[in-house]
């Protein structure tokens, strides 16, 4: 049997990734793809744990974000659409709106 | 209805006809209400002080309503009765009709009058409060309202700037003297907790001793009191306003800056003379200040050739007689003196209104003269005013003004002084008297032609009151002959013994004022008075004879030989530029700094600055808010990271 | 049906108004809204003098009560109820608002619509704010005053609006705030001290502080709310702004009721819940007081523009109502001194309010309001001359004119407490007929300078409308004082001698006694 911590491990590394994917890649699309592996790591734990303490809660907990990804996604992507149509870019360098 | 409400009522009524309701173009109209309700309060007057003077005693106290009730203070709308009051109801409501009268032939030029005449009804109205009332708040609601008519009517013709000052002036130095009497009010309420002058009367005749803080404060009382005395009736060092309030109307010189108003403060005076016995160090201040006032206003009236501003000068010097009466503890020669003075100074008035009706508002003496021939009926008439005031013996002004001047030389320690001064200013008036009497109607007429040509006697309206008046001020002195002529012809002082009740010595007082009682020689009494009236037979002489040839002659040489004290006295002592250099302007100054420098730089740029501080502080520490969204995301990451590290440690 | 009035009175009277305000939304037409405006807002001066008819001089304690839970589970609740304190103010809202609206009868301008509905709207605040006996309800009212304030600066102002109501809504909230906060932690000390949750003032009132500091503080913080409001020197330098770029409504209602705001919450809140600090802090006060009421009246004295002028004599005047307040002596309140205080706050709001209604009436023909474009209209304008002369013979004090009656019982209260003040504060009765006749002589009287000036019409017949009933009330405060003092007296008694453990009582029944009242009557 695979040992937790590997478990662990590979979802630490996911969602390392995940975070420098959406601090670093200079494209909205590639923000969200990344901000899906983040919630993909943390479905991971999920899972792990569930199966490992042997209660079921936290499977249930798995849908309950698969869904938000859902939502999360359909939403951000148009949003990028919505922003690529108002500023013809989707890199976050050039959309500094926010600027105080 | 009673007497009293009736008399209070009418001018009221009358004024609100004429100021809110009528409001009418008519000049008739207007004069026959106001009129009419002056007569009607006169008669109620007469009614009341008939009714009350036989049938209560002398004393009648009414209570209309209440007024103000806060905490222990209770103050009613109570209206007291006695001899003094109601010499003055008849004093105002009788001089006030014959002006009313006058009035209207003296403003017969003018477009619309109703305001004129609204305003002289409600000035009546309030004089009557003033009198009539039992506390001292009903006699302030007076006080400062007959305040409020006089600067109404001094700026009467408002269109021109003067006037329109003239009046601001007058109210504001009134003002001066009203926070005295307020204060006066407030310390009276805190000594003895009531404000009506009855309790008070009561509490102060009665005690036998008093504590050294009750002297204190009565002290003060009286101190304050005087100073509303001062503002009112025109003494130093607030008489400023009396001289420019002869921008209004002549019959409101008559009426209200001459018989009735500026008399307040020596009827209040006399009304609280239970208060002023107990403090005689303050009654030798009111005492020097009369006296000072009299002789400091005779010297301004000797060069003035402003008809008005003369007679102006001369009401100050007049009042201050009487407030020298009251500091000698003659309230009585005060009064009376108000009285004489209200005839003789109300006919002077209405008689030079008359010569500057005919001169089509000219008021320079030196382009009048000759004006004997024109006005026969003025010039008599106010050739016997003229007497009167002087005191030629006989004429009322000599017995009350002879009276007086008895009174301040039996005064202790300065009693002479004060008669000599008192003197002297006899001498002054009968000089300015007759300089005015003979520049405007002896000699020949120094007006330009056009004016001469349309010089004519004024009409009955106008001197059939000054008649009436010419008749009183010749004849009334005899009501209060004093005892040292009256015992030799078989006249008894009437008015003396009349006002006697009003005027009473608290116990505790009678050891300082014991030489009232005192009996002094009738040697003296002849003498000082034989003094006196050639003083005024010397002042007299040397006034028309300087003057029987207009402005030339020996007045000329005099003028140059005298030149600085002569332009030091047409400028009256430079009190008005003093005034206005040490309080007006600088007091203008400080408002302007503390407006646009205190006010707009340092209070408001604090509050601004502490705004724009924290825009500039949030400016500074916007740095970070990029707008970039991953810079952002990165402080985020880090800030996870170091609570992470922070917990997991 | 009478029953039902008389037991919901207070929200009827506080509700009113918002209900025409949302009736008027229905309509489109400038001219039904006016007279709908109009028609409610007299409805609401009927049911306060509904109020007034039906109030039992004789109680000491609050009536006409209602209260109902809102939170209850933080001792939040809705309680409404009226005093001698807060019964005159409620009629004098109730009885400027219609005049107010009636002055918007000759606009034309579509906006006017919204100014109308403002105006009832904040009619509505300061009603809930003058009844509240719940510190959160007072707050939550208290605030939403500004709102309409705010709006109606903002855009009926003059040049300069933006920042002027900025200044005055950030100015405003920031006193505020502090007071928000010092409420919840008057709110925790109450809960700490008697085990539950009450934001109820007659609650609030048993708070007792060990530490004094405590008390000051949180004074300090209610004080500060308070003396920005009235606007007490050195916090008064949003007023001459307000007021100037305030259009004419708005100006009176500034000055007619949300100053006394100011000076109400001193007397309802600050002095009750923290008397031990307001005896400590009461000579500094006082001290701004009286020196606002010099410096008010020197600054009036320069201004050149005539709301200006009347705006900084506001400060001076309700130095005098803050003097009244808080003359202590003995361990109570000088009773004439508040009593006067009270009176004065009554008078203020009618003779400023006139004044500021006669200047709009001479914006209105002019488009200015600088003294040196006026002069010499008393020829043209007798009318308008007299409204005038009255009002400022109101604002200055005159005898016979309700501003002495209300001047005198300060004066002469703070004479008795502390003479000093007093005699420092009469100066300002001075130099306050100096800046009032310099006004009117520069308005009034003098030769007519500008030709504009020779054909200016008198007052029309809607501004003789709202315009007289002011006037009339001048002299009548000052003839009848009693007809107001009566009905004031026993609270201010009650309050300026147990304000150390002060106490409003419900009556249990009050609508028992009231019915028998009327059946006694009838």
């Amino acid at each position: 049997m695979v040992p937790i911590e590997h478990y662990f491990i590979l979802a630490l590394i996911m969602f390392t990734c995940g975070t420098l994917g959406v601090l670093f890649r200079r494209n909205l699309l590639f923000m969200l793809m990344s901000i899906e592996l983040m919630l993909n790591a943390v479905n991971l734990v999920f899972v792990t744990a569930s199966s490992f303490l042997g209660d079921l809660d936290g499977q249930i907990m798995v849908f309950f974000v698969i869904t938000l990804a859902a939502c999360e996604a359909g939403i951000g992507l148009a949003m990028v659409i919505a922003i690529y149509r108002r500023y013809g870019t989707i890199n976050p360098d050039f959309l500094k709106v926010l600027r105080g | 209805m009673n007497w009293l409400e009736m008399t209070l009522c009418f001018p009221l009524l009358g004024a609100i006809l004429n100021g809110l309701i009528l409001r009418s173009e008519s000049k008739t109209l207007a004069q026959i209400v106001s009129v009419t309700a002056c007569f009607l309060a006169f008669f109620s007057a007469l009614f009341l002080s008939y009714d009350v003077l036989t049938h209560h005693e002398g004393l009648k106290v009414y209570h209309l309503a209440s007024w103000i009730e806060a905490g222990s203070l209770s103050v009613p709308f109570s209206f007291l009765i006695d001899p003094l009051s109601s010499l003055m109801l008849l004093i105002i409501t009788g001089i006030g009709s014959l002006i009313h009268i006058y009035a209207g032939g003296y403003m017969s030029h003018e477009k619309t009058t109703y305001r004129f005449f609204a305003y002289l009804n409600l000035f009546v109205f309030m004089m009557l409060l003033l009198v009539t009332g039992e506390n001292f708040l009903i006699m302030f609601i007076g006080w400062e309202g007959v305040g409020l008519c006089s600067y109404l009517l001094i700026s009467y013709w408002f269109e021109e700037d003067k006037n329109a000052k003239a009046g601001m002036k007058a109210f504001l130095v009134n003002r001066i003297g009203d926070i005295g009497f307020l204060f006066a009010v407030f310390l009276t309420f805190k000594q003895f907790g009531t404000l009506s002058f009855l309790d008070l009367k009561n509490i102060l005749l009665n005690s036998h001793t008093l504590t050294q803080e009750m002297q204190n404060s009565i002290a003060l009382i009286c101190l304050l009191m005087l100073v509303a005395a001062c503002g009112k009736s025109a003494q130093l060092p607030l008489y400023v306003w009396l001289p420019d309030a002869m921008a209004g109307p002549t019959p409101v010189s008559a009426l209200i800056h001459a018989a009735t108003m500026v008399t307040a403060g020596v009827y209040m005076m006399t009304r609280l003379s239970f208060f002023y016995f107990l403090a005689p160090q303050i009654m030798t201040v009111v005492a020097v200040l009369g006296c000072l006032t009299a002789f400091f206003a005779a010297t301004i009236a000797l060069v003035q050739n402003d008809i008005k501003k003369v007679l102006a000068y001369s009401t100050v010097s007049q009042l201050g007689y009487m407030v020298m009466g009251c500091g000698v503890g003659g309230f009585g020669a005060g009064v009376f003196h108000l009285l004489t003075h209200a005839c003789f100074k109300a006919l002077l008035f209405l008689g030079a209104g008359s010569v500057i009706f005919a001169m089509h508002h000219k008021q320079d003496m030196m382009e009048m003269g000759g004006l004997k021939k024109y006005l026969p009926k003025t010039h008599a008439v106010f050739l016997l005013g003229v007497l009167a005031i002087i005191g030629v013996p006989g004429f009322s002004g000599f017995f009350s003004k002879d009276e007086i001047l008895w009174k301040a030389f039996n005064y202790p320690v300065i009693g002479p002084y004060l008669w000599a001064f008192g003197t002297l200013t006899a001498g002054c008036t009968a000089f300015y008297m007759l300089r005015l009497y003979t520049l405007t109607f002896c000699g020949e007429n120094r007006s330009d032609h056009h004016t001469k040509k349309h010089i004519e006697e004024t009409p009955v309206i106008m001197w059939g009151p000054l008649a009436v008046l010419a008749f009183l001020s010749v004849f009334i002195g005899f009501v209060g002959v004093p005892a040292v002529i009256g015992d030799l012809v078989g006249i008894p002082n009437f008015f003396e013994h009349y006002l006697e009740p009003v005027i009473k010595m608290p116990h505790a007082a009678e050891e300082n004022w014991h030489f009232l009682r005192d009996h002094h020689s009738h040697a003296l009494e002849w003498t000082l008075m034989g003094t006196s009236t050639s003083f005024v037979l010397l002042g007299a002489l040397l006034g028309f004879n300087f003057y029987k040839r207009g402005p030339k002659g020996i007045s000329l040489i005099l003028k140059k030989k005298f030149s600085r004290t002569h332009k030091f006295l047409t400028n009256k002592y430079y009190v008005d530029e003093f005034y206005e250099n040490i309080f007006v302007t600088p007091l203008q100054e400080m408002s302007q700094f503390l407006w646009k420098i205190f006010d707009l730089i340092f209070i408001n740029g604090f509050i601004n600055g502490v705004g724009r501080g924290l825009m500039i502080s949030s400016a500074l520490s916007s740095w970070k808010n990029s707008g970039g969204l991953q810079t952002y995301a990165v402080f985020f990451v880090l800030g996870c990271l170091v609570f992470l590290g922070f917990f997991l440690k | 049906m009478f029953q039902l009035i008389h037991q919901y009175i207070l929200s009827l009277l506080i509700f009113s108004p918002l209900v025409f305000c949302g009736l008027s939304l229905a309509l489109k037409d400038l001219k039904a809204i006016r007279v709908l405006a109009v028609l409610g807002s007299f409805v609401t001066f009927l049911f306060s003098c509904h109020l007034w008819y039906y109030f039992d001089e004789s109680l000491t304690g609050i009536q006409f009560v209602q209260h109902y839970q809102w939170i209850s589970s933080f001792g939040i609740s809705y309680f409404v109820g009226v005093d001698g304190i807060n019964l005159l103010l409620v009629m004098l809202t109730t009885f400027l608002t219609p005049l107010v609206l009636i002055s918007l009868f000759e606009k034309k301008e579509e906006s006017t619509k919204n100014l109308i509905r403002l105006l009832l709207s904040l009619e509505c605040g300061m009603l809930g704010a003058l009844l509240a006996l719940d510190l959160v309800f007072f707050y939550v009212f208290w605030e939403a005053m500004l709102i309409p304030m705010y709006f109606m600066i903002g855009l009926w102002g003059g040049k300069n609006r933006i920042y002027a109501t900025t200044k005055f809504i950030i100015y405003t909230v920031f006193g505020s705030l502090f007071m928000l906060v010092a409420a919840l932690l008057l709110y925790l000390q109450h809960y700490e001290q008697f085990g539950v949750y009450s934001s109820s003032l007659l609650d609030l009132y048993r708070v007792n502080f060990q530490n004094i500091n405590t008390e000051l503080l949180l004074f300090s913080a209610f004080a500060l709310a308070f003396a920005i409001k009235v606007p007490i020197w050195p916090f008064h330098t949003w007023l001459p702004h307000a007021h100037t770029e305030a259009p004419t409504v708005g100006s009176v209602i500034l000055a007619g009721v949300l100053l006394k705001m100011g000076t109400y919450g001193f007397v309802r809140f600050a002095i009750p819940l923290f008397p031990n600090a307001v005896e400590l802090a009461a000579p500094f006060i006082l001290g701004l007081g009286v020196f606002g009421i010099i410096y008010g009246a020197l600054v009036a004295w320069v201004q050149p523009d005539a709301k200006k002028m009347i705006a900084y004599s506001s400060v001076s005047h309700l130095g005098y109502v803050v003097i009244g307040c808080l003359s202590f002596q003995n361990s109570s309140l000088n009773e004439e001194a508040l009593l006067g205080a009270q009176y004065l706050m009554i008078n203020h709001g009618i003779s400023t309010g006139a004044l500021f209604f006669l200047i709009g009436v001479i914006y209105e023909r002019r488009h200015t309001r600088l003294f040196s474009e006026f002069g010499g209209l008393a020829k043209n304008m007798p009318w308008f001359a007299v409204m005038l002369i009255v009002a400022t013979l109101g604002s200055v004090g005159l005898p016979g004119t309700g501003g002495f009656v209300g001047e005198f019982l300060v004066l002469l209260g703070s004479f008795q407490a502390k003479p000093i003040i007093a005699i420092v504060a009469a100066l300002g009765v001075l130099l306050g007929a100096l800046y009032m006749l310099t006004f009117c002589k520069s308005i009034l009287f003098g030769p007519i300078t500008k030709e504009e000036n020779r054909s200016l019409k008198d007052l029309s017949f809607v501004e003789f409308l709202y315009i007289t009933p002011l006037s009339l009330l001048v002299v009548f405060m000052g003839v009848c004082p009693e007809f107001f003092l009566k009905k004031m007296r026993t609270s201010v008694h009650h309050l300026s001698k147990t304000y150390h453990h002060y106490e409003l009582l419900v009556p249990d029944q009050p609508f028992v006694s009231a019915v028998n009242k009327i059946e006694k009557r009838g």
